[in-house]
């Protein structure tokens, strides 16, 4: 704590610090302009170097600037090659080309405690710009990212408003679901990123079996709706506040993130003022919102007469046509508004935004609404000091937690029973088998009676202040804050069954994290020829996670929403749990370039966590990398092919910090109160036994890339190698019995990640039409090379499908093998372990065979063999035309839905789909559905039992389902008009932009897969148990029109 | 400029400062929802709750079907004819099953928690000596069980006097994390395991009290009775007569502590009402499962509603005449739930109320009894002593019973016969028999079960991590 007092200290002396000094100087006034089409540049900067001081240029590219005779002047804007030029030639002149840039090698990257050129940075660094995230609807920015950055693989896990995505940075790194999520950075401040164990958020309370397909005996439909509800902690953010957004890849880029990189880290600048006008900014845009795709379900009467046919009697009655899942899909609006302010002085600039973003769910009375402002500010108080903050407020309400329950109930709902009784009144129906104890339903009334809303207010926000000791020399100290504040609140309504009077849950979340950087951080040229920066820094951080959870049954009336309303005996506190966990840094990065054409660099971070014993606590990670600008010899000099080309290469290492509660404290034997009693003897329960040689999982990688820019900077490609290998992984693995117990969270896994990453961007102009695109495309390749077990199931995965063997890559699908329907007989055929094909299915024979896993065959897993993104943007006149799509290829998806709307035989009654009236009819019917009566189903022989003793027909566990997830997906397809100058000149200069589009998203995908959408997981975040569709709410179609000023 | 060195001076000092002070404080982070090792072995509160966490470990170790399975493999109950029962009753366990792994890896892990309390109170202890030797005294008893448990399910040959064969992996300090490369325990031979067992409780003894303030404590915790009537159990089953009969007299003579129940009904209550707070004053060691707020004992629900398991009728019918351990002690359990397929099975009134809130018996004062008995007729033949046992325990269970006198015995072997019949007649069902008929030779309920099938299988799992330095059974080598 110490540490950290002196160094808030620190900062706030730096504030206090001012000292003023003047100098003669000379007025100097002129215009930018284009040197191509000589029109006016817009926004750019003009600083004097060596100092703070600079402008930018107003509307008509005009500026003014005062100066000393003795400066240097640097002139740069988007788009232009930056100019040095020195006062003295100014002072006569009245205007100044600038000369396009074709390379981008002048771009600044940002690398994390820092920034450099791109052309002089060695590791693999991929930049997503703020206009590739402003041209989608996406809610929070990660899912901007799909199809937009090579190796980056972003699965957005369902179509709830602020639901997880799950983020892979070049293939999966461990075997830990939560560890596989790339650490985030906002602004310097590593924030609470995506995670099963922090984000979620309880959504259905009850214990009740009524979202269970698990029906009868040995019925192996056994998937039962998460209980929770994943947020994506990233979707408090405002997209349009994003600058840019850089991963990092490599290990030379990630390893300054030393514990946390090694799935990668995703940097988040955010806008800042620049100096010049005031610029105000409107956006608004507003669309309809719709589901991808919906299911094709039996009505009522299909309904009743294939229950009836398998029943042999009339097992279902009545002549209800309920449509279920049209009554709960709507067609909802959203809105989206936003204000920036933006500009600044010499001494100060700022930017200022506000916005009000409304995307609810298509499930009714779902919505999602997102309030969020920012201020970021920079101030120059003196030549050498700078301070400032990036800060932003926002306020997220989310009351479509319930969205996914009620589709999920919906879509199986009876469509023989009708949705309201003779009075009007919802009728709360219970399950075909009428067996007592069920609880009865109807989702119409879930979707309108009961409440879930989860609000969070997230405050994320930096301070820092830097100093320049010398113009070589800066130091620079931030503290960064992210607190993180989330009530839920759930009330289900009575309903007949469990909850005659009703249930509340109410749970608050409070996660405080504090960091501080320091860093030192040094340019220096000697003779122009040996450039050196080096940063020295050091980093703490601290996080703070409570959870308060309360709950209270039988209330008075369904109008009483308190839980205080309650007899205080029907309340009780289901968690109460504060945790922490601190993390001490030290780091430094040195880059070398000798005449920019021989690169080297060097980073170091030693990190020390509280989660480890001391004699484990501290880990150093090393990286080196190398480049040379091959564009730079003489050989290459005057190749007009040529315009840039380098090479590249880092080795390096980064690591993994256990992710999860149970590690938090990994290393320490703790023990918790126990309510059972021993006699007259209280009883505290061993929570985990004590496990000091947990240690990091650390990752070793390298990377060999080509960047190169060619034709004039019409074509420019990267391409990238690299070998990943994560020893020592974490995952709990079977200890000897005979100490006590069974299993414990080890170092054993090593598993290695290598692929291939290419990204091109082409620019052409024809004529009046300018086209530019860009595409990329990564193939990764996973293989566990050591377990030390001979392989062994998932916890994670309750469908069991998720398998870790060596020699093959992980989270594979190995499943009994369905072979088809014999057209004889309509009974299913399947495959066992000696390679016999009858009807007898393996997974029954539990009862005679002691080795059923050798019957199971594996069938490849959820990550594909290449992934990637196309992106097209046409240009003609003051039309604009974008299209993104996003590919996948040769991942796996297992169609849990389908299996559980090819299920009859439970009794439950649930609906099916359409393509089930191809069941098996008669002799030589070739059809994949087989009979309603079959070999694999059987019934008991009682007349009247409506479940079946075994069905393995709809099994998660057998081939079945398993499809081909492979998609291409138009992501995004928008057509904008930029009103022309010459009208906009017409308001005098008030209005400076205004452009008119309209959006749709995603609005056509090509796939094999037969389920409604490629791109969902039933798992959320976990990229390990991806790849399971379990009536996962497809993802929204948004057709939109927008409009966005400039002032 | 002034301004200048003079800010940079202090901000370079500051972060000197920062990068200096002590980090390693700031990462020592406790958890507050838990207790680390350090509270809990320090404080006597804390730490009594540990040994009541080690006592309720053993207790669910060791009842359910740990405890019905010594009476299902033998003719005193019968069950139902699936593989579950069968594997057991007719050796065709494998070493990878999963129901002998987990009586494996119950016991070790109540002997990890004993072993935790034995290690860790002498090292992190704050608190009364006498109470901390007493803390201690009593995991040494739980841990003795615990291994005596094992020894007569997995020792080989271990009932039948050989020493030699392949007892346990003696684990003596507690669970501190496990590496692949640690290496194995092997096991000790029957004999070491034995004297394992022996020490802990002789040690035990040394800090134990007779007795604690309340009668529940008496009974189900380790107490110097308790400690000596293992030590009379395990010396019988290791056919060391003399000591045997010795430690079970000086169990016997503390009759200020136990007391022979006159009604057999007193000894197994009915606690339908579930309102029963005491246990009976013949337990020298039990389970205080009566009490709601332990749970449920796993055996009750077995033998009350007879699905699976109930009493074999020709069992029920080798009971003489007006016994009542046959009158009152056999009942027909449920009679609404099943009828249609168990309305013709009875089954015993030990365990009557089905949700298991009832007493488990492990060591009663009629086993002492017998025990005395049987190891005085090895030692000194036919004595009076034994067959005034006899006569004792058959008093309370038959109205007009004629006493046996010396005279009804021809030799040792008659009269250690009818001892172990009665013993047979008193302590059926109460998790024993299947010991008792190995040590004596006798065949258990599959009759052509070989020696080396009644020991049960090591794990397959321990065999494996261990690179075969555990090894496996004799029986089970193939």
């Amino acid at each position: 704590m110490r540490a950290l007092f002196l160094s808030v200290l620190l900062f706030s002396l730096m504030i206090g610090a001012v000292a003023q000094e003047e100098e003669s100087t000379k007025l100097i006034k002129l215009q930018i302009i284009g040197s191509d089409d000589n029109s006016p540049v817009i926004g750019a900067t003009i600083g004097i170097k060596g100092t703070h001081k600079g402008t930018a240029s107003d509307v008509d590219g005009n500026f003014s600037l005062q100066a000393d005779s003795k400066d240097t002047v640097a002139i740069s804007a988007v788009g232009y090659e930056t100019q040095l030029v020195p006062i003295l030639q100014l002072i006569n002149r009245k205007v100044i080309p600038l000369k396009p840039s074709i390379t981008g090698l002048d771009e600044v990257v940002v690398t994390g405690y820092g920034s450099q050129k791109r052309g002089e940075f060695t590791g693999a660094i991929s930049s997503v710009s703020s206009k590739d995230i402003e041209s989608t609807t996406a809610l929070s920015f990660d899912n901007a990212l799909a199809g937009k950055a090579a190796g980056v693989f972003v699965n957005s896990s369902s179509g709830v408003p602020g639901s997880a995505t799950s983020i892979t940075i070049r293939g999966l790194t461990s075997l830990s679901g939560d560890a596989n999520n790339p650490l985030i950075v906002i602004d310097g401040v590593p924030v609470y990123g995506t995670g099963q164990d922090l984000n979620t958020t309880n959504f259905s309370p009850s214990s009740s079996g009524l979202v269970s397909t698990g029906g009868g005996t040995r019925v192996s439909s056994t998937f039962s709706l998460q209980p929770e509800f994943e947020r994506n902690p990233l979707s408090n953010l405002n997209p349009a506040d994003i600058e840019s957004v850089e991963i990092l890849k490599d290990s030379y880029a990630t390893s300054i993130y030393g514990s946390r990189g090694a799935a990668g880290v995703i940097l988040i600048t955010t806008k800042k003022g620049t100096r010049g006008a005031p610029r105000l900014d409107l956006r608004y845009s507003s669309g309809v919102i719709k589901p991808v795709d919906t299911y094709k379900l039996l009505n009522g009467d299909q309904y009743r007469t294939i229950l009836n046919k398998y029943y042999g009697y009339e097992y279902v009655n009545g002549t209800a046509n309920t449509n279920w899942q049209d009554e709960v899909i709507r067609a909802a609006v959203m809105k989206e508004v936003g204000v920036t302010m933006s500009g600044g002085e010499d001494k100060g600039q700022y930017y200022i935004s506000g916005s009000y973003t409304n995307q609810p769910s298509y499930i009714i009375n779902q919505d999602f609404e997102r309030y969020s402002g920012r201020i970021n500010l920079n101030y120059q108080s003196t030549d050498f000091l700078v301070f400032g903050s990036n800060s932003t407020i926002t306020y997220t309400e989310n009351s479509a937690l319930n969205a996914q329950e009620i589709y999920y109930n919906a879509v199986q709902a009876p469509p023989s029973e009708p949705i309201l009784d003779d009075n009007g009144d919802y009728l709360f129906f219970q399950d075909m088998s009428k067996l007592s104890g069920t609880d009865k339903t109807n989702p119409l009334a879930i979707a309108n009676k009961n409440i879930n809303t989860l609000e969070d207010t997230r405050v994320v926000s930096t301070i820092y202040g830097q100093i320049d000791l010398f113009d070589w020399l800066a130091l620079r100290s931030e503290v960064g804050i992210d607190i993180f504040n989330s009530h839920a609140f759930s009330r289900k309504s009575a309903a007949p069954g469990s909850l005659p009077d009703g249930e509340a849950i109410e749970t608050s979340v409070q996660n405080r994290k504090f960091v501080v950087n320091n860093t030192l951080t040094l340019n220096r040229a000697i003779n122009g020829d040996h450039n050196t920066s080096v940063v020295v820094g050091q980093s703490m951080e601290s996080s703070t996670e409570s959870t308060l959870g309360v709950s209270a049954v039988n209330f008075p009336n369904d109008n009483i929403k308190s839980i205080q309303a309650t007899n205080s005996a029907d309340r009780r506190v289901r968690t109460a749990i504060t945790r922490e966990w601190a993390l001490v840094s030290y780091f430094v990065r040195a880059n070398y370039h000798y005449k920019n054409k021989y690169l080297a660099g060097v980073t170091y971070r030693m990190d020390g966590s509280s989660r480890f014993a001391a004699n484990n606590r501290y880990v150093g990670f090393p990286a080196f990398s190398a480049g040379w600008r091959l564009s730079e010899e003489g050989f290459l000099k005057d190749v007009s092919l040529i315009e840039d080309l380098k090479l590249r290469a880092s080795l390096g290492f980064s690591g993994i910090q256990g992710s999860g509660f149970t590690s938090y404290y990994g290393f320490q034997g703790q023990y918790v109160f126990s309510d059972v009693q021993y006699g007259s003897l209280g009883v505290l329960e061993v929570e985990q036994p004590p496990n000091p040689n947990i240690e990091w999982q650390k990752t070793q990688s390298w990377d060999v890339g080509v960047d190169a820019t060619l034709w004039e900077g019409k074509l420019d490609f990267t391409l990238d190698m690299y070998y990943k290998r994560t020893k020592n992984l974490l995952f709990s693995s079977t200890v000897p019995y005979y100490l006590g117990y069974s299993s414990q969270e080890q170092n054993l896994g090593d598993m290695k990640n290598q692929g291939i990453e290419f990204s091109t961007n082409t620019n052409f102009n024809l004529g009046p039409l300018k086209w530019r695109t860009s595409f990329n495309v990564s193939r990764n390749q996973n293989k566990i090379i050591k377990l030390n077990q001979q392989g062994g199931y998932l916890g994670r995965t309750p469908t069991g499908n998720k398998y870790l063997k060596e020699g093959s890559q992980a989270g594979l699908f190995f499943l009994y093998q369905w072979v088809g329907v014999d057209p004889m007989t309509g009974d299913p055929l399947w495959k066992d372990g000696d390679g016999v094909v009858s009807d007898n299915p393996p997974e029954g024979r539990w009862r005679v065979d002691d080795d059923l896993e050798r019957h199971r065959k594996i069938y490849g897993s959820n990550q594909p063999d290449f992934f990637g993104g196309f992106n097209n943007i046409l240009t003609f006149k003051n039309f604009e035309l974008n299209m993104s799509f996003t590919y996948s290829y040769g991942n796996k998806m297992f169609n849990g839905s389908k299996a559980s709307l090819m299920t009859y035989s439970t009794g439950r009654g649930n609906n099916m789909l359409a393509e089930l009236n191809n069941y098996w009819k008669i002799l030589g019917h070739d059809t994949p559905v087989p009979a309603l009566r079959n070999a694999s189903i059987r019934k008991p022989d009682d007349p009247t039992a409506n479940d079946a003793t075994y069905d393995y027909t709809t099994s998660r566990e057998s081939s079945r389902f398993l499809e081909d997830g492979s998609y291409v997906r138009l992501k995004t397809a928008q057509l904008t008009y930029n009103l022309p100058a010459h009208i906009l000149s017409k308001t005098n200069g008030v209005v400076r932009t205004c452009s008119i589009y309209v959006r749709g998203t995603n609005l056509w995908t090509f796939t094999k897969y037969t389920g409604l959408d490629p791109e969902v997981s039933a798992y959320g975040s976990n990229a390990l148990s991806g790849g399971v569709d379990e009536l996962t709410m497809p993802q929204a179609q948004i057709t939109q029109i927008g409009i966005n000023l400039g002032f | 400029m002034v301004g200048k060195s003079y800010i940079s001076h202090i901000f370079v000092l500051l972060i000197a400062l920062t990068i200096l002070s002590g980090c390693d404080k700031y990462l020592d982070i406790k958890p507050e929802d838990t207790l680390v090792e350090t509270d809990v072995f320090s404080e006597e509160a804390l730490a009594e709750r540990a040994l009541g966490e080690a006592y309720l470990e053993l207790a669910y170790a060791t009842t359910g079907i740990h405890y019905i399975f010594a009476d299902f493999t033998t003719e005193i109950v019968e069950s139902d004819e699936i593989e579950f029962y069968v594997k057991f009753i007719d050796g065709g366990l494998s070493p990878e099953d999963a129901n002998v792994a987990g009586f494996w890896l119950d016991l070790y892990s109540v002997i990890n928690l004993a072993n935790s309390l034995i290690v860790k109170i002498p090292e992190f202890g704050k608190y009364n000596e006498d109470v901390e030797q007493q803390h201690i005294a009593e995991a040494k008893f739980i841990r003795a069980y615990a291994y005596h448990k094992l020894l007569v399910m997995f020792g080989d040959g271990a009932l039948i006097g050989k020493m030699d064969g392949l007892g346990l992996p003696l684990q003596l300090t507690p669970f501190q994390g496990y590496s692949f490369d640690d290496p194995a325990l092997a096991r000790s031979s029957v004999q070491q395991t034995y004297e394992q067992i022996i020490k802990d409780l002789k040690e035990s003894i040394e800090f134990l009290p007779d007795s604690y303030s309340s009668n529940l404590d008496t009974r189900s915790r380790a107490t110097v009775g308790g400690a000596k009537a293992l030590l009379a159990r395990v010396y019988l089953y290791m056919q060391d007569y003399t000591n045997a009969a010795d430690y079970a007299q000086q169990v016997i003579g503390m009759s200020d502590v136990y007391t022979f129940e006159p009604d057999i009904l007193d000894l197994f209550p009915d606690n339908s009402a579930r309102n029963l707070t005491d246990i009976s004053r013949e337990y020298i060691f039990g389970f205080p499962f009566s009490l709601d707020e332990m749970g449920n004992n796993d055996i009750s629900y077995y033998y009350f509603f007879k699905l699976s398991v109930w009493a074999d009728e020709d069992f029920i019918a080798s009971y003489e005449e007006g016994d009542l351990r046959k009158d009152t002690l056999i009942y027909s359990g449920d009679t609404q739930y099943n009828q249609h397929l168990t309305a013709d099975r009875r089954s015993t009134f030990k365990f009557p109320e089905a949700y298991g809130r009832d007493n488990v018996p492990v060591i009663r004062l009629s086993e002492m009894l017998l025990t005395r008995a049987e190891a005085l007729a090895h030692t000194a033949g036919v004595n009076q002593e034994s067959v005034d046992i006899i006569n004792q325990i058959r008093n309370r269970v038959f109205e007009n019973n004629s006493d046996l006198t010396m005279g009804d015995f021809a030799d040792s072997d008659v009269l250690v016969n009818k001892i172990l019949e009665e013993r047979k007649f008193e302590l059926a069902f109460e998790g024993l028999h299947r010991f008792d008929l190995m040590r004596t030779g006798r065949p258990l309920r599959n009759p052509n079960l070989s020696e080396e099938m009644k020991v049960l299988p090591i794990p397959q799992i321990d065999i494996d991590l261990s690179g075969d330095v555990i090894q496996q059974n004799p029986g089970y080598n193939n």
